[in-house]
Protein backbone atom coordinates (compact mmCIF):
# COMPACT_ATOMS: atom_id res chain seq x y z
CA UNK A 1 0.00 0.00 0.00
CA UNK A 2 1.19 3.49 -0.88
CA UNK A 3 1.92 5.27 2.41
CA UNK A 4 -0.14 8.14 1.52
CA UNK A 5 -3.17 5.52 2.13
CA UNK A 6 -1.78 4.10 5.40
CA UNK A 7 -3.74 5.16 8.72
CA UNK A 8 -1.70 1.91 10.11
CA UNK A 9 -1.66 2.91 14.05
CA UNK A 10 -4.02 5.83 13.64
CA UNK A 11 -6.24 6.36 16.22
CA UNK A 12 -9.73 7.13 15.25
CA UNK A 13 -12.98 8.02 17.10
CA UNK A 14 -16.51 7.41 15.72
CA UNK A 15 -19.41 8.02 16.96
CA UNK A 16 -22.78 6.55 16.39
CA UNK A 17 -20.62 3.34 15.46
CA UNK A 18 -23.09 0.60 17.16
CA UNK A 19 -24.42 0.20 13.95
CA UNK A 20 -25.29 0.49 10.35
CA UNK A 21 -22.57 3.00 8.78
CA UNK A 22 -20.30 3.84 11.32
CA UNK A 23 -20.22 0.31 12.61
CA UNK A 24 -18.54 -0.39 8.53
CA UNK A 25 -16.78 2.50 9.07
CA UNK A 26 -15.02 1.63 12.66
CA UNK A 27 -14.28 -2.16 11.06
CA UNK A 28 -13.08 -1.04 8.31
CA UNK A 29 -10.61 1.51 10.44
CA UNK A 30 -9.65 -1.78 12.29
CA UNK A 31 -8.89 -3.42 9.22
CA UNK A 32 -6.37 -0.77 7.82
CA UNK A 33 -4.78 -1.15 11.12
CA UNK A 34 -6.02 1.79 12.64
CA UNK A 35 -6.94 1.82 16.78
CA UNK A 36 -10.87 2.97 17.14
CA UNK A 37 -12.93 4.16 19.74
CA UNK A 38 -16.67 3.65 19.39
CA UNK A 39 -19.41 5.04 21.04
CA UNK A 40 -22.94 4.50 21.18
CA UNK A 41 -26.01 4.85 23.24
CA UNK A 42 -27.63 1.38 23.90
CA UNK A 43 -24.98 -0.93 25.94
CA UNK A 44 -26.44 -4.08 24.58
CA UNK A 45 -25.53 -3.10 21.04
CA UNK A 46 -22.40 -1.07 22.22
CA UNK A 47 -20.64 -4.11 23.73
CA UNK A 48 -22.02 -6.48 20.48
CA UNK A 49 -20.21 -3.86 18.50
CA UNK A 50 -16.85 -4.10 20.49
CA UNK A 51 -16.89 -7.81 20.15
CA UNK A 52 -17.55 -7.38 16.07
CA UNK A 53 -14.53 -4.38 16.05
CA UNK A 54 -11.99 -6.07 18.36
CA UNK A 55 -12.53 -8.99 16.07
CA UNK A 56 -10.47 -6.63 13.73
CA UNK A 57 -8.34 -5.09 15.54
CA UNK A 58 -7.90 -2.81 18.70
CA UNK A 59 -10.85 -0.92 20.09
CA UNK A 60 -12.81 0.50 22.65
CA UNK A 61 -16.10 1.30 23.69
CA UNK A 62 -17.09 4.24 25.42
CA UNK A 63 -21.32 3.77 26.39
CA UNK A 64 -22.86 7.54 25.74
CA UNK A 65 -24.95 9.95 23.74
CA UNK A 66 -22.52 12.19 21.69
CA UNK A 67 -25.08 15.26 21.80
CA UNK A 68 -23.80 15.19 25.57
CA UNK A 69 -21.06 16.86 26.79
CA UNK A 70 -19.80 14.96 29.90
CA UNK A 71 -20.30 11.73 27.46
CA UNK A 72 -17.80 13.35 24.60
CA UNK A 73 -15.69 14.34 27.22
CA UNK A 74 -15.32 11.15 28.55
CA UNK A 75 -15.27 9.37 25.23
CA UNK A 76 -12.00 11.72 24.62
CA UNK A 77 -10.59 10.85 27.61
CA UNK A 78 -10.58 7.87 27.78
CA UNK A 79 -9.34 7.76 23.88
CA UNK A 80 -6.36 9.75 24.45
CA UNK A 81 -5.86 8.39 27.97
CA UNK A 82 -5.41 4.62 25.83
CA UNK A 83 -3.87 5.74 23.20
CA UNK A 84 -2.29 9.03 23.35
CA UNK A 85 -3.07 10.67 19.98
CA UNK A 86 -6.12 11.55 18.41
CA UNK A 87 -5.75 10.92 14.11
CA UNK A 88 -9.21 10.45 12.70
CA UNK A 89 -13.05 11.34 14.43
CA UNK A 90 -15.69 10.37 12.17
CA UNK A 91 -19.15 12.36 13.34
CA UNK A 92 -21.60 9.68 12.59
CA UNK A 93 -23.98 9.93 15.17
CA UNK A 94 -27.55 11.14 13.82
CA UNK A 95 -30.72 10.18 12.74
CA UNK A 96 -34.24 10.75 12.84
CA UNK A 97 -38.02 8.43 14.20
CA UNK A 98 -40.55 10.48 12.96
CA UNK A 99 -41.61 12.38 10.02
CA UNK A 100 -43.86 15.28 10.68
CA UNK A 101 -45.56 17.87 8.72
CA UNK A 102 -44.15 21.10 9.43
CA UNK A 103 -47.42 22.48 11.76
CA UNK A 104 -46.96 18.63 13.84
CA UNK A 105 -43.39 19.31 14.23
CA UNK A 106 -42.98 20.41 18.06
CA UNK A 107 -39.78 21.94 19.33
CA UNK A 108 -39.22 19.38 21.75
CA UNK A 109 -38.76 16.76 18.34
CA UNK A 110 -36.58 19.81 16.68
CA UNK A 111 -34.39 20.02 19.32
CA UNK A 112 -33.61 16.43 19.92
CA UNK A 113 -32.79 16.01 16.14
CA UNK A 114 -30.79 19.03 15.94
CA UNK A 115 -28.84 18.02 18.90
CA UNK A 116 -28.67 13.87 17.67
CA UNK A 117 -27.02 15.30 14.28
CA UNK A 118 -25.60 18.48 14.61
CA UNK A 119 -24.72 19.14 18.38
CA UNK A 120 -22.58 16.31 18.68
CA UNK A 121 -21.20 17.09 15.64
CA UNK A 122 -20.04 20.29 17.33
CA UNK A 123 -19.14 18.55 20.17
CA UNK A 124 -17.01 16.66 19.13
CA UNK A 125 -14.96 18.19 16.80
CA UNK A 126 -14.47 20.98 19.59
CA UNK A 127 -12.89 18.08 21.92
CA UNK A 128 -11.20 17.09 18.91
CA UNK A 129 -9.21 19.91 18.02
CA UNK A 130 -6.75 20.40 20.61
CA UNK A 131 -5.32 17.08 20.02
CA UNK A 132 -5.26 17.41 16.59
CA UNK A 133 -3.57 21.06 16.43
CA UNK A 134 -1.01 19.74 18.74
CA UNK A 135 0.20 17.18 16.63
CA UNK A 136 -0.44 19.59 13.48
CA UNK A 137 -2.52 16.56 12.26
CA UNK A 138 -6.20 15.77 11.89
CA UNK A 139 -8.72 14.32 9.91
CA UNK A 140 -12.51 14.91 10.56
CA UNK A 141 -15.23 13.32 8.32
CA UNK A 142 -18.36 14.41 9.24
CA UNK A 143 -21.81 12.35 7.80
CA UNK A 144 -24.24 14.19 5.85
CA UNK A 145 -27.05 12.95 4.17
CA UNK A 146 -28.38 13.15 0.30
CA UNK A 147 -31.18 14.90 2.07
CA UNK A 148 -29.18 17.50 2.86
CA UNK A 149 -28.45 17.46 -0.85
CA UNK A 150 -32.05 17.11 -2.38
CA UNK A 151 -35.47 17.54 -1.11
CA UNK A 152 -37.17 13.95 -0.09
CA UNK A 153 -40.86 14.33 1.21
CA UNK A 154 -40.30 10.79 3.24
CA UNK A 155 -36.93 12.28 5.46
CA UNK A 156 -37.39 14.37 8.65
CA UNK A 157 -37.92 17.90 7.76
CA UNK A 158 -35.62 18.59 10.78
CA UNK A 159 -32.97 15.75 10.01
CA UNK A 160 -32.68 17.68 6.47
CA UNK A 161 -32.25 20.90 8.28
CA UNK A 162 -29.66 19.63 10.11
CA UNK A 163 -27.49 17.41 8.00
CA UNK A 164 -27.35 20.50 5.19
CA UNK A 165 -26.62 23.06 8.54
CA UNK A 166 -23.07 20.11 9.43
CA UNK A 167 -22.05 21.09 5.65
CA UNK A 168 -21.93 24.42 6.48
CA UNK A 169 -20.00 23.51 9.58
CA UNK A 170 -17.55 21.44 7.25
CA UNK A 171 -17.31 24.07 5.39
CA UNK A 172 -16.28 26.24 7.90
CA UNK A 173 -14.50 24.60 9.86
CA UNK A 174 -12.48 23.44 7.39
CA UNK A 175 -11.03 27.07 6.94
CA UNK A 176 -10.55 27.47 10.54
CA UNK A 177 -8.63 24.62 10.85
CA UNK A 178 -6.63 24.12 7.37
CA UNK A 179 -3.29 26.09 8.88
CA UNK A 180 -3.17 23.42 11.19
CA UNK A 181 -3.11 20.08 9.05
CA UNK A 182 -6.72 19.32 9.92
CA UNK A 183 -8.64 18.37 6.96
CA UNK A 184 -12.77 18.55 7.63
CA UNK A 185 -14.76 16.99 5.22
CA UNK A 186 -18.40 15.70 4.74
CA UNK A 187 -19.44 12.67 3.35
CA UNK A 188 -23.66 12.38 2.13
CA UNK A 189 -24.73 8.70 1.92
CA UNK A 190 -27.71 7.95 -0.44
CA UNK A 191 -29.81 4.91 -0.07
CA UNK A 192 -27.47 2.77 2.24
CA UNK A 193 -29.03 -1.24 3.27
CA UNK A 194 -27.99 -0.69 6.68
CA UNK A 195 -30.54 -2.93 9.18
CA UNK A 196 -32.59 0.08 9.98
CA UNK A 197 -33.44 1.08 6.39
CA UNK A 198 -34.48 -2.66 5.68
CA UNK A 199 -37.28 -1.86 8.90
CA UNK A 200 -38.07 1.12 7.84
CA UNK A 201 -38.83 0.66 3.56
CA UNK A 202 -39.49 -3.41 4.59
CA UNK A 203 -41.23 -4.42 0.91
CA UNK A 204 -40.38 -1.28 -0.59
CA UNK A 205 -36.61 -1.48 -0.62
CA UNK A 206 -36.23 -3.69 -4.04
CA UNK A 207 -38.21 -0.99 -5.70
CA UNK A 208 -36.12 1.76 -4.64
CA UNK A 209 -32.92 -0.02 -5.14
CA UNK A 210 -34.21 -0.37 -8.78
CA UNK A 211 -34.80 3.40 -8.80
CA UNK A 212 -31.31 3.91 -8.42
CA UNK A 213 -28.87 4.68 -11.45
CA UNK A 214 -26.48 2.00 -10.73
CA UNK A 215 -29.24 -0.37 -9.86
CA UNK A 216 -28.20 -1.86 -6.61
CA UNK A 217 -28.30 0.08 -2.84
CA UNK A 218 -25.21 0.79 -1.52
CA UNK A 219 -23.76 -1.51 1.79
CA UNK A 220 -22.63 0.64 4.64
CA UNK A 221 -19.16 -0.15 3.59
CA UNK A 222 -19.74 1.65 0.07
CA UNK A 223 -19.98 4.57 2.55
CA UNK A 224 -17.58 3.62 4.90
CA UNK A 225 -14.91 3.66 2.11
CA UNK A 226 -15.44 6.96 1.32
CA UNK A 227 -15.15 8.20 4.83
CA UNK A 228 -11.92 5.70 4.81
CA UNK A 229 -10.39 7.94 2.14
CA UNK A 230 -11.17 11.42 3.64
CA UNK A 231 -9.18 9.85 6.70
CA UNK A 232 -6.07 8.84 4.83
CA UNK A 233 -3.22 11.03 4.90
CA UNK A 234 -2.92 11.15 1.02
CA UNK A 235 -6.08 13.31 1.17
CA UNK A 236 -4.57 16.27 2.65
CA UNK A 237 -5.34 18.52 -0.15
CA UNK A 238 -8.89 17.78 0.01
CA UNK A 239 -10.80 19.79 2.68
CA UNK A 240 -14.39 21.90 2.97
CA UNK A 241 -15.46 19.12 0.60
CA UNK A 242 -18.05 17.02 0.76
CA UNK A 243 -18.64 13.87 -1.69
CA UNK A 244 -22.24 12.57 -2.54
CA UNK A 245 -21.98 8.69 -2.16
CA UNK A 246 -25.54 7.67 -3.74
CA UNK A 247 -25.28 5.17 -6.61
CA UNK A 248 -25.93 8.42 -9.19
CA UNK A 249 -29.24 9.22 -7.43
CA UNK A 250 -28.43 12.90 -7.10
CA UNK A 251 -25.50 14.32 -7.87
CA UNK A 252 -24.23 17.67 -7.05
CA UNK B 1 -5.52 -7.62 6.21
CA UNK B 2 -7.73 -7.86 2.77
CA UNK B 3 -6.99 -5.52 0.27
CA UNK B 4 -9.87 -3.07 -0.43
CA UNK B 5 -8.40 -0.83 -2.79
CA UNK B 6 -6.83 -3.46 -5.30
CA UNK B 7 -6.32 -1.95 -8.93
CA UNK B 8 -3.96 -4.76 -9.60
CA UNK B 9 -3.97 -6.03 -12.95
CA UNK B 10 -6.74 -3.52 -14.82
CA UNK B 11 -5.90 -1.56 -17.72
CA UNK B 12 -5.67 2.31 -17.43
CA UNK B 13 -5.40 4.79 -20.45
CA UNK B 14 -4.85 8.61 -19.07
CA UNK B 15 -4.19 10.98 -22.10
CA UNK B 16 -1.83 14.09 -21.61
CA UNK B 17 0.28 11.57 -19.32
CA UNK B 18 3.42 13.03 -19.84
CA UNK B 19 4.02 15.71 -17.64
CA UNK B 20 2.63 17.28 -14.45
CA UNK B 21 -0.88 16.45 -13.18
CA UNK B 22 -1.43 13.67 -15.70
CA UNK B 23 2.32 11.89 -15.58
CA UNK B 24 1.70 11.93 -11.64
CA UNK B 25 -1.65 9.54 -12.13
CA UNK B 26 -0.02 7.50 -14.47
CA UNK B 27 3.03 6.89 -11.78
CA UNK B 28 0.42 6.27 -8.69
CA UNK B 29 -2.32 4.12 -11.13
CA UNK B 30 1.14 1.97 -11.94
CA UNK B 31 2.27 2.07 -8.33
CA UNK B 32 -0.68 0.61 -7.45
CA UNK B 33 -0.60 -2.32 -10.03
CA UNK B 34 -2.19 -0.99 -12.88
CA UNK B 35 -0.92 -1.48 -16.53
CA UNK B 36 -1.22 2.11 -18.07
CA UNK B 37 -1.13 3.52 -21.82
CA UNK B 38 0.44 6.97 -21.67
CA UNK B 39 -1.32 8.89 -24.38
CA UNK B 40 0.53 12.54 -25.66
CA UNK B 41 1.50 14.66 -28.14
CA UNK B 42 5.09 15.16 -26.99
CA UNK B 43 7.04 12.02 -28.11
CA UNK B 44 9.90 12.91 -26.34
CA UNK B 45 8.44 13.27 -22.80
CA UNK B 46 6.14 10.76 -23.24
CA UNK B 47 8.96 8.15 -23.87
CA UNK B 48 10.61 9.36 -21.02
CA UNK B 49 7.88 9.69 -18.46
CA UNK B 50 7.17 5.85 -19.55
CA UNK B 51 11.29 4.70 -19.06
CA UNK B 52 10.97 6.95 -15.92
CA UNK B 53 7.89 4.72 -14.47
CA UNK B 54 8.86 1.28 -16.12
CA UNK B 55 12.26 1.55 -13.97
CA UNK B 56 10.60 1.81 -11.17
CA UNK B 57 8.88 -1.56 -11.52
CA UNK B 58 5.53 0.06 -13.89
CA UNK B 59 4.04 -1.28 -16.58
CA UNK B 60 3.47 1.63 -18.88
CA UNK B 61 2.99 2.53 -22.49
CA UNK B 62 3.75 5.50 -24.18
CA UNK B 63 1.14 6.19 -27.72
CA UNK B 64 1.53 9.17 -29.74
CA UNK B 65 -1.80 10.60 -29.26
CA UNK B 66 -3.68 13.61 -30.03
CA UNK B 67 -6.80 13.81 -27.67
CA UNK B 68 -9.02 15.95 -30.33
CA UNK B 69 -8.36 13.49 -32.59
CA UNK B 70 -11.07 10.78 -32.80
CA UNK B 71 -9.23 8.47 -35.14
CA UNK B 72 -5.75 8.65 -32.90
CA UNK B 73 -8.07 8.17 -29.57
CA UNK B 74 -9.30 5.39 -31.27
CA UNK B 75 -6.53 3.81 -32.36
CA UNK B 76 -4.57 4.53 -28.99
CA UNK B 77 -7.75 2.56 -27.46
CA UNK B 78 -7.45 -0.28 -29.81
CA UNK B 79 -3.53 -0.69 -29.09
CA UNK B 80 -4.14 -1.10 -25.29
CA UNK B 81 -7.06 -3.43 -25.81
CA UNK B 82 -4.25 -5.25 -28.09
CA UNK B 83 -2.03 -5.33 -25.75
CA UNK B 84 -3.05 -5.83 -22.77
CA UNK B 85 -6.83 -7.33 -23.71
CA UNK B 86 -8.73 -4.99 -21.50
CA UNK B 87 -9.71 -1.39 -20.45
CA UNK B 88 -10.79 -0.91 -16.59
CA UNK B 89 -9.88 2.82 -16.34
CA UNK B 90 -9.92 6.22 -18.38
CA UNK B 91 -8.82 9.21 -16.99
CA UNK B 92 -9.60 12.73 -19.44
CA UNK B 93 -6.65 14.93 -18.31
CA UNK B 94 -5.85 16.42 -21.69
CA UNK B 95 -6.31 20.43 -21.37
CA UNK B 96 -5.03 23.18 -20.62
CA UNK B 97 -5.10 26.86 -22.52
CA UNK B 98 -2.56 29.26 -24.08
CA UNK B 99 -3.84 32.56 -24.17
CA UNK B 100 -5.80 34.40 -21.70
CA UNK B 101 -7.57 37.52 -23.86
CA UNK B 102 -10.56 39.53 -23.21
CA UNK B 103 -13.98 38.44 -24.71
CA UNK B 104 -13.71 40.68 -27.84
CA UNK B 105 -10.45 39.42 -28.76
CA UNK B 106 -11.27 35.86 -28.17
CA UNK B 107 -11.88 34.60 -31.67
CA UNK B 108 -13.63 31.98 -32.55
CA UNK B 109 -10.26 29.28 -33.70
CA UNK B 110 -9.46 29.72 -30.31
CA UNK B 111 -11.93 29.25 -28.52
CA UNK B 112 -13.05 26.36 -30.47
CA UNK B 113 -9.08 24.68 -29.99
CA UNK B 114 -9.56 25.30 -25.93
CA UNK B 115 -12.68 23.92 -26.40
CA UNK B 116 -11.60 20.36 -28.28
CA UNK B 117 -8.98 20.24 -25.84
CA UNK B 118 -10.46 20.32 -22.93
CA UNK B 119 -14.22 18.93 -23.21
CA UNK B 120 -14.38 17.30 -26.84
CA UNK B 121 -11.29 15.28 -25.86
CA UNK B 122 -13.08 13.62 -22.86
CA UNK B 123 -16.28 13.47 -25.23
CA UNK B 124 -14.33 11.20 -27.79
CA UNK B 125 -12.37 8.99 -25.10
CA UNK B 126 -15.39 8.06 -23.37
CA UNK B 127 -16.81 7.01 -26.75
CA UNK B 128 -13.97 4.94 -27.15
CA UNK B 129 -13.87 3.53 -24.36
CA UNK B 130 -17.60 2.67 -23.25
CA UNK B 131 -17.97 -0.06 -25.74
CA UNK B 132 -15.76 -1.84 -24.09
CA UNK B 133 -16.01 -1.34 -20.53
CA UNK B 134 -19.66 -2.11 -21.07
CA UNK B 135 -19.04 -5.37 -22.41
CA UNK B 136 -17.28 -5.81 -19.20
CA UNK B 137 -20.17 -4.57 -17.14
CA UNK B 138 -17.04 -2.62 -15.11
CA UNK B 139 -15.32 1.20 -15.41
CA UNK B 140 -14.49 3.98 -13.99
CA UNK B 141 -13.98 7.13 -15.83
CA UNK B 142 -12.33 10.30 -14.34
CA UNK B 143 -12.52 13.38 -15.78
CA UNK B 144 -9.76 16.46 -14.65
CA UNK B 145 -11.70 19.37 -14.01
CA UNK B 146 -10.22 22.91 -12.63
CA UNK B 147 -11.14 24.97 -10.15
CA UNK B 148 -11.34 27.34 -12.82
CA UNK B 149 -14.52 25.64 -13.65
CA UNK B 150 -15.93 26.32 -10.68
CA UNK B 151 -15.23 29.55 -9.79
CA UNK B 152 -14.26 32.81 -10.40
CA UNK B 153 -10.47 32.51 -11.99
CA UNK B 154 -9.60 35.81 -14.00
CA UNK B 155 -5.88 34.22 -14.71
CA UNK B 156 -7.45 31.60 -16.80
CA UNK B 157 -8.87 31.69 -19.86
CA UNK B 158 -12.49 32.39 -20.61
CA UNK B 159 -12.88 29.03 -23.08
CA UNK B 160 -10.96 27.08 -20.48
CA UNK B 161 -13.08 28.18 -17.54
CA UNK B 162 -16.19 26.96 -19.88
CA UNK B 163 -14.81 23.93 -21.35
CA UNK B 164 -13.92 22.62 -17.51
CA UNK B 165 -17.08 23.51 -16.10
CA UNK B 166 -18.68 21.79 -19.15
CA UNK B 167 -16.91 18.46 -17.65
CA UNK B 168 -19.67 18.85 -14.94
CA UNK B 169 -22.53 18.61 -17.01
CA UNK B 170 -21.09 15.76 -19.24
CA UNK B 171 -20.01 14.05 -16.37
CA UNK B 172 -23.07 14.37 -14.50
CA UNK B 173 -25.00 12.66 -17.66
CA UNK B 174 -22.95 10.74 -18.37
CA UNK B 175 -22.84 8.78 -15.49
CA UNK B 176 -26.69 8.36 -15.35
CA UNK B 177 -26.16 6.85 -18.68
CA UNK B 178 -23.44 3.95 -18.01
CA UNK B 179 -24.44 3.49 -14.46
CA UNK B 180 -26.44 0.40 -15.35
CA UNK B 181 -22.87 -1.07 -16.60
CA UNK B 182 -20.80 -1.01 -13.66
CA UNK B 183 -19.50 2.36 -15.01
CA UNK B 184 -18.79 5.06 -12.69
CA UNK B 185 -18.24 8.34 -13.81
CA UNK B 186 -16.09 11.28 -11.87
CA UNK B 187 -14.49 14.24 -11.88
CA UNK B 188 -11.54 16.07 -9.80
CA UNK B 189 -11.42 19.89 -9.65
CA UNK B 190 -7.77 20.77 -8.93
CA UNK B 191 -6.82 24.19 -7.74
CA UNK B 192 -3.27 25.42 -8.72
CA UNK B 193 -1.11 22.32 -8.89
CA UNK B 194 2.72 22.62 -8.63
CA UNK B 195 3.47 22.16 -12.42
CA UNK B 196 6.37 23.50 -14.89
CA UNK B 197 3.29 25.60 -16.37
CA UNK B 198 1.78 27.08 -13.35
CA UNK B 199 5.55 27.83 -12.31
CA UNK B 200 5.80 30.47 -15.53
CA UNK B 201 2.00 31.16 -15.24
CA UNK B 202 1.56 32.39 -11.88
CA UNK B 203 5.31 33.39 -10.94
CA UNK B 204 5.08 36.82 -10.07
CA UNK B 205 1.96 36.12 -7.91
CA UNK B 206 2.25 32.97 -5.92
CA UNK B 207 3.15 34.27 -2.53
CA UNK B 208 -0.79 35.65 -3.52
CA UNK B 209 -2.18 33.05 -4.22
CA UNK B 210 -0.68 30.70 -1.51
CA UNK B 211 -1.67 33.81 1.37
CA UNK B 212 -5.36 33.01 -0.20
CA UNK B 213 -5.65 28.60 0.30
CA UNK B 214 -6.37 27.98 3.69
CA UNK B 215 -4.18 24.92 3.86
CA UNK B 216 -1.26 27.43 2.86
CA UNK B 217 0.36 25.50 0.27
CA UNK B 218 -0.15 24.50 -3.40
CA UNK B 219 -0.93 21.43 -4.51
CA UNK B 220 1.42 18.81 -5.58
CA UNK B 221 0.58 16.29 -8.52
CA UNK B 222 0.77 13.77 -6.11
CA UNK B 223 -2.61 15.12 -4.66
CA UNK B 224 -4.70 15.03 -7.62
CA UNK B 225 -3.36 11.47 -8.51
CA UNK B 226 -4.40 10.01 -4.98
CA UNK B 227 -7.96 11.53 -5.76
CA UNK B 228 -7.79 10.02 -8.85
CA UNK B 229 -7.02 6.44 -7.81
CA UNK B 230 -9.47 6.58 -4.72
CA UNK B 231 -11.84 7.35 -7.73
CA UNK B 232 -10.75 4.42 -10.34
CA UNK B 233 -10.26 1.27 -7.66
CA UNK B 234 -13.57 -1.17 -7.86
CA UNK B 235 -14.52 -0.25 -3.79
CA UNK B 236 -15.58 3.39 -5.05
CA UNK B 237 -18.74 1.74 -7.21
CA UNK B 238 -21.42 3.73 -5.43
CA UNK B 239 -19.95 6.95 -5.79
CA UNK B 240 -21.03 8.45 -9.30
CA UNK B 241 -21.61 11.82 -10.95
CA UNK B 242 -19.42 14.23 -8.85
CA UNK B 243 -17.09 16.21 -8.39
CA UNK B 244 -14.10 15.72 -5.90
CA UNK B 245 -12.59 19.08 -5.28
CA UNK B 246 -9.24 18.74 -4.08
CA UNK B 247 -8.13 22.60 -3.74
CA UNK B 248 -6.57 22.90 -0.08
CA UNK B 249 -10.43 24.58 0.61
CA UNK B 250 -9.89 27.41 -1.14
CA UNK B 251 -13.28 27.23 -2.83
CA UNK B 252 -15.36 24.65 -1.19
CA UNK B 253 -18.58 23.71 -3.22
Amino acid sequence: MHERSSIKDHVAIVTGATDGIGLATAIRFADEGAKVAIMGRDPERGTAALATVGAHGDAIYVQGDAARTEDVDLLFARTLGAWGRLDILVNCAGGFVEVSDIEDLDEAEWEKIVDWNLTSCYLASRAATAPMKERGYGRIVNISSISARDALPNISLVYSAAKSAMQGFTRRLAAELAPHGVTVNAVAPGVTLTKRFRLVHQERVPQIVASLPVGFGGEPEDIADAIWYFSTPGSGYVTGATIDVNGGQYVN
Amino acid sequence: MEDKSSIQGHVALVTAGAVGIGEAIVERLAYEGARVALLDLDDALGEAAARRINDSGGEVRFINTDATSANEIKAAVEEALLTWGRLDILVNCAGGFVENPAIEELDEAQWRRVVDLNLKSAYLCARAATPFMKKAGYGRIVNISSQSGRDAVVETGLAYSAAKAGLFGFCRRLAVEVAPHGITVNTVAPGVVVTPRTAVLHKDRLPEIISKIPVGRLADAADIADAVWYLARPEARYVTGVTLDVNGGRYVH
